[in-house]
């Protein structure tokens, strides 16, 4: 939590400009610091010099899509351990695709998601942070 | 963009290579992306900067229309 120390910093990930805003402007209403990022090459440096309490992702991207950023994120070191929320407009995926993410530790939300299931989805996802300091950042966010 | 007031640049070195990180803060967070170098991310801020200038451009000629 570089840029803002007080308050878990969530790390938005997603191609569409408009939709990331929209996260961001949810988030921030309920204390989180966000960062966006538009690819998944951005946000792997952001992670690498600034690392995120959790990530919120977009499945399809250009490029590199949200599994391909999920193998690099997790071969990480110590950003390996980053809660992510993959969050996609995808309306099947195989069970080998869900064991995959279940495997990278990720959630997966489909869209269209409602803005309080995305802010239950955001807590969830900062309270798996790290056994001690969930319980703190939980408190921060909910104070 | 979220208004004249609101935004504010930071352009820092990523690494050694001459890469640079951009951070574009605004009122509901950072917007963050990268550039292998200096050069390329000064292109991005003047562009922004374009985009901006038209917004408030665009808000001007609304508040005349408005009043």
């Amino acid at each position: 939590m570089n840029e803002t120390a007080a308050r878990p910093t969530i790390l938005i990930v997603d191609d569409d400009v408009v939709l990331a805003r929209a996260y961001a402007l949810a988030l921030g209403t309920q204390g989180y610091a966000v960062k966006t990022t538009h690819t998944a090459e951005d946000a792997l440096n952001e992670v690498r010099m600034s690392p995120p309490d959790a990530i919120i992702l977009d499945y399809r991207m250009p490029m590199i899509n949200g599994a391909g950023f999920l193998y690099r994120l997790r071969s990480h070191g110590a950003a390996a351990r980053i809660p992510v929320l993959v969050i996609t407009g995808e309306t099947s995926f195989d069970e080998e695709v869900l064991q995959e993410f279940k495997e990278l530790g990720a959630q997966i939300r489909q869209k269209p998601i409602g803005l309080e299931a995305f802010l239950a989805a955001a807590r969830e996802l900062v309270s798996r942070v790290a056994p001690a300091p969930a319980a703190n950042l939980a408190r921060r966010v909910a104070s | 963009m979220d208004g004249p007031d609101l935004v504010r640049w930071e352009l820092t070195q990523a690494d050694s290579s001459g890469a640079c990180r951009l951070a574009v803060h605004h009122a509901h967070g950072v917007s963050v992306e990268y550039f292998s170098t200096a050069a390329m991310a000064l292109r991005r801020v003047q562009e922004l900067e374009s985009l901006l200038a038209s917004a408030r451009g665009m808000s001007l000629a609304h508040t005349r229309i408005a009043s």
